[in-house]
């Protein structure tokens, strides 16, 4: 039986004819939570950022500079790109996962988790605004999810950790009660 | 074996005079020759010694910081050292010890807190160190929260004593340094309740050890709280644990200063203001961003050298290959932490200043900027020494892979930093006090108060909330005015971004919960600006020195645009700045980094750290990194016999397959 590789094809192939992924103005919480949106803006972000790069790089190279020293000078939209290039396949590898899920409450859980990922990044990320893919206002209204996901995932915080299925002996009595690991008729 | 300096061709390359950015650095040319004489003390003993701290046991370890404190506290005698010198000869001992709480919050709990009478008894006896003193306040359920200290002190009207009590298991005290196995006394903060009342915690003196064999006295329950982070660091440090049955003390141990008990039990708030510990809060906080600095300036020397050293690709034709420190990557990790380092100094010298002024204000009956004071320090203390521990880290990194040897000196200092983001108030906590604050101040713009101090920038609310930045030229980002006001309309109007959300919540504390992440960004960038601020005043000041002021300036704007970059989300939200000023300001940081290039060596010979201080191979004064690498591995004990222990039991029956067979 053949493994599924864990990139699939989707992410290797970029389609050339595929439009530029347009956002909406308006970005409500619906929006927000949407994969598409989430997987349109990561896109966005990559595909410019590739192109600030190779444009960055090739007229350094047109002024002479060597391609070794051109991406040396190039090294923050670098690591830019690599960093945008890194969110988004993961994106799409949760959202891979997610999609095999039988509908029910684990998927509904994972769909909060996936998109508590898809927004904190977005909102550390500074080029989404310098570059013009989103607005001031959409940037509060991104803020605003993330505050509004942390009170929902709040309840499922211990039994999301507890998914991990660590063996308590692995773990430190910090894990547990660490008041009473600490008193003095354990010491 | 000839002495040979490997980075000689780095020092030459200064572009000014280090001798003088010695002085900056220090402060004044007698904090530089205080700095320098204990220095070279403690490096030139040979009791100091501490390159086999990683290998010692818990109790050799405790034992060697016995010996180091003791030899310590003899030179300070016998050389007749001041007060000053005595506190620097024991920063560069380098070995968390008692003395550190003893002299550090023991000693000026007394001094705050005890009344003339009090003071006398009991500070002769600390300050001959007839007693040994640590400072025992928090406790197993509470740190942050001190009101919810569960110690109680209980005055007994009938034999006029207080009886302390550990009520309950999370009441323990935990922590405390010196605690675990060497004070005699303590400093502890109990509820005190009298007369069938509790009237809040309060600080009491008492003695948990005999002063002729040293074991516990009856009721009282002592110890060592465990392992901490790290080879060595705390590790040297008796943290402990301790709880009271019932233990009795008499009345006037109980520091009674700002309030008393009297021999009938009647709580007596005394005329003394209790605004007056206000002072000790920001001599502390002052302290501690300063040891951030020097910290930060040590994980900053062993980096900055050891990029010098150390060669990384970039080959050409069979060349040799480049010094990663000219790496823009490079650069662009470690030269912000550069900045960090004299930026923190500079505040830290700034807060020097503060304290003498709040004192003299408290003394003047004068309250009326204590609350300014105390956001302000809290919120720097906070930022400083979070930016201090990820920049440490940071500097491991840049070593790349030998970084992570204890021999490079950078994992311990990690761990024996970071706990300065907990201590004396946890760095969140601060941050929300700080925004706490700032809600207050902009409540009140409009009503004709004017905001003075660190906050005065809001006064100018009408310009900050309208204007934009005229940076139009790279060059335009070297202007103090136009940086400062880039930075002042950040967080103008990030703090009343948070005071219009909070608006629209019926319920104050509602909202402040709702917008605690907000509200700590809002803290953050208002101690940044203050940061700032301070630095450019220190840059556009008079310093004296060949090239020195123009090396300051450098790192100055490498601090100011490096957080501009950083936190560019918070600019362009705030319109602050646009993104092509973004452009010119990374363009300018740019310029800035291969403007420091050639004097960043000679800027961190400039702290003057000793080898023996600085603990690190990879940071060595001369460079000669890789013969003193292997010479530290061939001490390891692990290369004590060339056959290691247990491979007779274990690895060989492995190898020739002759197990037997295990008996379960």
């Amino acid at each position: 039986m053949t493994k599924e590789p864990i990139y699939s094809p989707r992410m290797l192939h970029r389609d050339p004819d595929s439009p530029r992924p347009v956002l909406p103005t308006q970005l409500t919480s619906s929006t927000l939570r949407c994969s598409q949106f989430q997987t349109n803006v990561f896109c966005l972000r990559e595909r410019d950022l590739l192109e600030r790069f190779t444009s960055e790089v090739a007229q350094l190279q047109g002024r002479g500079e060597s391609r070794e020293f051109s991406f040396l000078l190039s090294h923050q939209l670098a690591e830019d790109l690599g960093k945008a290039f890194t969110e988004k396949a993961m994106l799409q590898t949760i959202l891979d996962a997610e999609a095999k899920l039988p509908t029910g409450s684990v998927k509904d859980v994972l769909g909060l988790v996936r998109s508590m990922y898809a927004l904190i990044s977005l909102e550390e990320d500074p080029s989404l605004l310098r570059y013009g893919y989103l607005s001031q206002d959409n940037v509060g209204d991104v803020r605003r999810e993330v505050s509004k996901l942390c009170g929902e995932l709040r309840p499922h915080a211990l039994a999301l950790v507890t998914s991990f299925g660590i063996p308590d002996s692995f773990l430190s009595p910090i894990a547990f009660n660490w008041v009473e690991a600490n008193t003095w008729s354990s010491v | 074996m000839e002495r040979v300096d490997h980075l000689a061709d780095e020092r030459n390359k200064a572009e000014f005079n280090v001798d003088d950015m010695k002085i900056v650095w220090a402060g004044s040319r007698h904090a530089f020759d205080v700095s320098n004489r204990m220095s070279r003390l403690v490096a030139n003993d040979p009791v100091f010694e501490k390159s086999k701290r990683a290998v010692m046991s818990r109790k050799e370890l405790f034992k060697n910081t016995l010996r180091k404190s003791v030899h310590a506290w003899k030179l300070i005698n016998e050389l007749r050292l001041s007060d000053e010198e005595g506190l620097k000869l024991r920063s560069f001992m380098d070995q968390p010890g008692f003395l550190d709480l003893h002299w550090g919050m023991f000693v000026p709990a007394i001094k705050g807190q005890g009344t003339e009478q009090q003071q006398q008894k009991w500070l002769s006896l600390a300050t001959k160190m007839q007693i040994i003193g640590c400072y025992a306040q928090t406790e197993l359920g509470h740190g942050s929260n001190v009101q919810g200290l569960e110690t109680t002190a209980t005055f007994d009207p009938k034999t006029d004593q207080f009886i302390i009590h550990s009520p309950t298991q999370t009441s323990s005290k935990w922590w405390p340094g010196g605690l675990g196995k060497v004070s005699t006394h303590a400093v502890i903060y109990a509820r005190l309740i009298t007369n069938g009342k509790d009237h809040g915690v309060h600080g009491f003196i008492v003695q948990l050890r005999s002063l002729d064999d040293h074991s516990p006295l009856p009721g009282i329950t002592v110890g060592d709280i465990g392992m901490k982070f790290g080879n060595g660091a705390y590790n040297s440090m008796d943290n402990g644990f301790l709880m009271f049955d019932h233990f009795r003390i008499p009345r006037d141990q109980m520091l009674m200063r700002l309030s008393k008990v009297t021999r009938e039990g009647k709580y007596v708030a005394s005329d003394v203001p209790r605004q007056l510990v206000y002072g000790t809060m920001v001599y502390v906080r002052q302290s501690i961003v300063s040891n951030a600095s020097t910290a930060l300036a040590r994980a900053v020397c062993i980096a900055t050298r050891y990029s010098a050293v150390r060669r990384q690709f970039g080959s050409h034709d069979g060349g040799i290959e480049t010094q990663v420190i000219n790496y823009k990557t490079q650069q662009n990790r470690l030269f912000p932490l550069l900045a960090s380092a004299y930026a923190f100094r500079f505040v830290g010298e700034w807060l020097k200043w503060l304290y003498t002024d709040v004192t003299k204000r408290l003394e003047a009956s004068d309250f009326a900027t204590l609350p300014e004071a105390h956001a302000c320090t809290a919120g720097l203390k906070s930022m400083t020494t979070s930016a201090t521990s990820d920049g440490i880290e940071e500097c491991r990194k840049l070593c790349g892979g030998h970084g992570y040897l204890w021999c490079s000196g950078l994992p311990e200092l990690f761990a024996v930093y970071v706990p300065a983001c907990t201590y004396e108030g946890d760095n969140v906590v601060l941050q929300l006090q700080v925004a706490r604050f700032l809600m207050k101040t902009v409540s009140q713009l409009g009503s004709g108060k004017a905001p003075s101090g660190t906050t005065a920038y809001m006064g100018r609310a009408k310009h900050l909330l309208q204007c934009s930045s005229g940076v139009r030229n790279a060059r335009d980002w070297l202007n103090p005015g136009m940086v400062l006001e880039a930075f002042e309309a950040r967080a103008l109007r990030m703090a009343v971004t948070c005071a219009n959300n909070l608006s629209k919540f019926e319920n104050q504390e509602q909202g402040f919960s709702e917008l605690l992440a907000d509200l700590v960004e809002a803290a953050t960038a208002h101690c940044q600006l203050i940061v700032v601020s301070k630095f450019i005043a220190k840059v556009e000041g008079d310093i004296e020195g060949k090239g020195v002021k123009k090396q300051l300036k450098n790192l100055c704007y490498i601090y100011a645009l490096y957080l501009l970059h950083k936190h560019l989300g918070d600019f362009l939200s705030t319109n602050s700045v646009t993104p092509e000023q973004a452009s010119l300001a990374n363009q300018q940081l740019r310029s800035l980094y291969s403007q420091v290039r050639p004097n960043a060596v000679a800027l961190v010979d400039a702290f003057d750290y000793t080898d023996q201080y600085l603990g690190s191979v990879l940071g060595r004064y001369d460079g000669n990194v890789y013969p003193k690498l292997f010479e530290e591995a061939l001490k390891d004990p692990l290369n004590d016999s060339v056959v290691p222990d247990g491979y007779r039991e274990y690895i060989r029956p492995l190898i020739k397959q002759r197990f037997r067979s295990a008996k379960l």
